[in-house]
């Protein structure tokens, strides 16, 4: 009896010691990691923004960074991350081309973690300290959106809104829309919703949409855009026809920038692209030391996401 | 005994006392434990299972929305791309009707203008469509979108509407129905959990959209009729549309439906979840009842292999208890039991060495006690005749104290005697003094005779006869002197004999009594001297008178005679010394009397001093009597004493005999 006792006590302290070793070990410091980065395509000017804030930080780190590009396929990307986990980096940083594929792309990633930016795969695909999410609030911008308009139209207590949505099924969509909607919701006045549609992120599509909805003879006070290339749309064929709506939408590009410098367009969200680059990085760093990623600003408590701040641009800040 | 007896426990009951217990309690930890923990691995693994069994369902409901909104999307593309005209549109239609089993009655179309237009089959009733709801939600929107339930004719329905995209007026709009009824069905046949339900919430109007209960389909949730969850859930779902919770016994997870207001809620209850488990506790009560068991019967028989050598040990220690110690124990094994069997036959070696030797030394005390009776005996013997021996001591004593009382009373008669003595020569000595009293006197009047004897000179030749006479009486007197004198002699030496009588007292003090009378004769003799020597001068007196006539007639005789008067003074003066120094020795006497006194008196003290030393002596022979009695008491007791260690000494040789050695 004794023995068996004995035994089962030194096998645990050899499991521990050999456990403690192995947490020992993997500590190490910035310079020298190796990150891949994986774009769905890098002529996106967002994510270029992104991927010069990565470049300069990683820089900074001492750490070493590789950037490959997709191309819009998913098949591509998942070689590309089958080709870095054989290579073994250290971390990966990816906007995924498809956010429904996080998991395949977790399962062939193992123990390397993952930073995902840019487009969020759901919640449920997200882990604790190892694959997590890079970006700004989608809920934050459409919250956003709803108070400008709540603002600037203060005095009214029926408000007539048009929205125009990005592709059906888009996370980002999805949330921007809700949060927006919801906030309206919650105010003291009656919100008639006079058009709700998707426009699919795109410019042309949103103009046909405005279109259609004027000949419905509806009144409108606000376009509210899932993003300002859409709202530059609506915003074409509302001045062709001499209607001034508000018109507010979410990214804060450089075309939206001068048309709300104009008052063309009143409102806009800006993500920076910089600041997230930037906290990639510094996750990535975080998650291949094993440390915790609450120690890093704007961690949310479950520890799957940073939520990199967005700033409101309208005519007083807008560049 | 007897009492002890029924305290006492075997070592099987005892084990199986503590054992027992123990092992139900540890088997009823492992059975609460092992439920506890599976029970919420159970209901942690139903939970996963239910959110994985939700989120199908959603998707598997999105899909299928989305699968009727994409028909109605070609549906409405082909019209937008053929955009037929207002005649050809009714038959367009007539080609959707039945053409779907989700939608029936196919689809229909109204413009703002409130034409209406439907598939000719259809029985859908619409007086003016522009106030429909369908129509209204189709306005706002030119992609097909689901709106929210509503009534059309007799029927629930969602309608998915939207707005024709052709070109020129008037606007339409396109709609087609699907019946809550179906999508209940839907809703349900999708639900991959077993066991699990699941229901349909519009989050726009709070109401259920679908559930398997048809009469709660398109009222609001959490109404009174419908079950208590329903009413908890209503208010979990305003405060947030997804959540994933246990509430009142049921597991319960909610999920948006994407692209809709829709919420999917499914849940399950808990019993379902745990009734398995119930079957796992029931299974291992059993085996723990059956495990106690078999440890009971265990218990049993290893005692009873264990204890068997510890019975014969006990008989074996019994039969030691009863003083045999020609037993001895069977010694096979290797164990703790076999080891005490050893050490006890050990002890009964040990045993019967010392019982022997117990034996030896009895007999030996018992010899001995006798012996110390014996001397004691003797002892007191020696002290009895010893205490007979004082007492005789004792009387001797009392004897010679009696004798020392006599001489003291002797010593204090002489004493008594010296005393009566010495007062009677101080009688003397008064006697005496009287004497020279009158001697003086009788002097005097000598000198009053020589003064006669001038007046008178005519009887000298008288007085010279007379003074012849005078004469002779005065020789007389010279020779009663000499026997004073004598006297005086003798009694000096009869108080010498008596002061040596008085120092030999302690022989005898009679003698002393016979020296006192004499000296009391000698007295007598002296006293009739004396009245003889004033016979004498009361005969020289009558003389003198004679010899005063004869002067009266002889002055001159007187003249003659007063010569010899003279020399008659002078004698009377030398009389008169010689009185004074009789009365001197006397005074001697006296004195010396007075010594035999003090001497007789010394010794009546010495005698009494005797006396009490002799008192002493006696008491001492008293005390020693009652000592020698003390120790032929003690003697005695030793001897009785001795007499009982004989006694003890033959109790334990006779007890010591008890043990068989």
């Amino acid at each position: 009896m004794k023995k068996y006792v004995q035994i089962i006590l030194l096998a645990c302290c050899f499991l521990f010691i050999l456990s403690g070793c192995g947490s020992s070990n993997d500590s190490k410091s910035a310079s020298g990691q190796k990150y891949l980065m994986l774009v769905q395509n890098d002529t996106d000017g967002f994510i270029k923004q992104i991927m010069d804030a990565a470049k300069t930080q990683a820089q900074n780190q001492g750490a070493e960074l590789t950037i490959k590009s997709a191309d819009g396929s998913s098949e591509v990307q998942l070689a590309q991350l089958k080709q870095g986990v054989k290579e073994k980096y250290d971390a990966i940083l990816c906007r995924p081309v498809d956010a429904d594929t996080a998991q395949e792309m977790e399962a062939v990633a193992k123990e390397i973690p993952i930073v995902f930016f840019n487009a969020r795969p759901s919640n449920d695909l997200l882990m604790p300290n190892r694959f997590i999410y890079v970006g700004s609030s989608e809920l934050a911008a459409g919250k956003y959106q709803a108070e400008y308009i709540l603002e600037k139209l203060g005095s009214r207590d029926e408000i007539n809104v048009m929205i125009l949505r990005g592709e059906n099924g888009n996370s980002a969509a999805q949330e921007r829309t809700l949060a927006l909607e919801e906030t309206l919701k919650e105010s003291d006045k009656k919100i008639n919703f006079v058009f709700n549609d998707t426009a699919n992120w795109d410019a042309d599509t949103a103009k046909k949409m405005v279109e259609v909805f004027l000949r419905t003879k509806q009144p409108v006070d606000v376009v509210a855009c899932n993003n300002d290339v859409m709202a530059l749309g609506a915003l074409e064929v509302f001045e062709q026809n001499g209607l001034k709506p508000l018109i507010v939408g979410i990214d804060a590009t450089t075309e939206a920038q001068s048309a709300i410098k104009e008052d063309r367009m009143q409102f806009s969200v800006l993500q920076s692209g910089s600041q997230q680059g930037e906290y990639m990085i510094k996750a990535a760093n975080q998650l291949v030391n094993k440390k915790r990623l609450k120690d890093i600003k704007y961690a949310n408590k479950q520890e799957t996401a940073i939520w990199v701040p967005l700033s409101k641009i309208d005519k007083s800040n807008a560049q | 005994m007897k009492t002890n007896r029924k305290k006492k426990r075997s070592i099987k009951v005892k084990l199986t006392l503590t054992i027992i217990p123990i092992v139900t309690i540890l088997l009823l930890i492992l059975v609460g434990l092992s439920y506890s923990i599976s029970s919420k691995m159970l209901q942690r693994d139903a939970n996963d299972l239910l959110e994985s069994s939700v989120k199908s369902q959603a998707t598997r409901i999105e899909s299928w929305l989305n699968e009727n909104l994409s028909a109605f999307q070609t549906a409405k593309k082909t019209i937008e791309t053929t955009n037929p005209s207002l005649e050809q549109l009714p038959r367009i239609l007539d080609g959707y009707y039945k053409f779907d089993s989700d939608f029936p009655d196919g689809l229909f179309i109204a413009d703002n203008q409130g034409h209406f237009y439907k598939a000719s089959q259809s029985d859908i009733e619409v007086s003016n469509p522009t106030s429909e709801i369908w129509f209204k939600e189709g306005m706002t929107h030119v992609n097909m979108a689901f709106g929210t339930p509503h009534k059309q004719g007799n029927e629930e329905v969602i309608s998915a509407s939207g707005i024709i995209n052709t070109p020129g007026d008037p606007l339409k709009v396109i709609a087609g129905n699907l019946t809550l009824d179906r999508v209940s069905t839907i809703v349900n046949s999708f639900i991959s959990m077993k066991g699990a339900s699941a229901f349909l919430y519009d989050q726009e109007t709070q109401k259920i959209v679908a559930d398997r209960e048809k009469s709660f389909v398109s009222q609001v949730l959490g109404q009174s009729n419908q079950p208590k969850f329903y009413q908890a859930m209503s208010k979990e779902l305003k405060k947030n549309a997804e959540v994933s919770l246990k509430i009142d016994g049921n597991l319960a997870v909610s999920r948006k439906v994407n692209g809709t207001n829709w919420v999917l809620v499914s849940y399950i209850p808990e019993k379902v979840i745990l009734s398995g488990l119930s079957k796992l506790r029931l299974i291992m009560v059993i085996i723990s009842v059956f495990s106690v068991l078999a440890l009971g019967i265990l218990i049993e028989r290893m005692t009873n292999r264990v204890v068997k050598p510890v019975k014969d040990m006990t008989s074996v220690i019994k039969t030691m208890a009863d003083g045999d110690f020609t037993v001895s124990v069977n010694n096979n094994g290797d164990d703790e039991i076999a080891e005490m069997g050893h050490s006890i036959e050990g002890f009964i070696q040990y045993m019967r060495n010392m019982i022997q030797s117990i034996t030896h030394i009895s007999s030996g005390l018992q010899e001995q006690a006798k012996t110390s009776e014996m001397i004691s005996r003797d002892m007191y013997d020696a002290s009895e005749s010893q205490s007979v021996s004082m007492d005789e001591l004792n009387n001797t004593v009392d004897q010679l104290s009696l004798s020392v009382n006599d001489i003291a009373e002797n010593a204090m008669q002489l004493a008594q005697i010296a005393n009566d003595t010495k007062q009677n020569s101080n009688l003397v000595e008064e006697k005496m003094n009287e004497t020279v009293e009158i001697s003086e006197k009788g002097r005097s009047e000598m000198q009053q005779v020589v003064n006669a004897m001038q007046n008178i000179q005519q009887s000298i030749n008288d007085l010279e006869s007379s003074i012849g006479r005078v004469g002779t009486a005065s020789s007389q007197i010279v020779q009663i002197i000499q026997i004073i004198g004598e006297i005086a002699h003798q009694t000096n030496l009869l108080s010498i004999n008596a002061s040596l009588e008085a120092a030999r007292a302690g022989e005898a003090g009679k003698g002393f009594a016979v020296v006192a009378t004499e000296i009391n004769k000698l007295a007598k003799n002296s006293a009739d001297s004396v009245s003889q020597i004033t016979n004498l001068i009361s005969e020289v007196n009558t003389l003198v008178e004679e010899a005063v006539t004869q002067a009266n007639h002889s002055s001159d005789d007187i003249l003659n005679s007063s010569q010899l008067i003279r020399t008659a003074v002078d004698s009377f003066d030398s009389i008169f010394q010689n009185i004074q120094q009789t009365n001197q020795l006397i005074q001697d006497v006296v004195d010396k009397i007075d010594l035999v006194d003090q001497v007789a008196t010394n010794a009546a003290a010495i005698s009494e001093e005797q006396a009490a030393s002799s008192d002493e002596i006696h008491a001492t022979s008293e005390t020693t009597l009652t000592q020698a009695k003390h120790i032929s008491n003690h003697s005695k007791n030793v001897a009785t004493e001795a007499h009982k260690l004989a006694d003890s000494s033959q109790q334990l040789a006779n007890q010591v005999k008890r043990f068989k050695v």
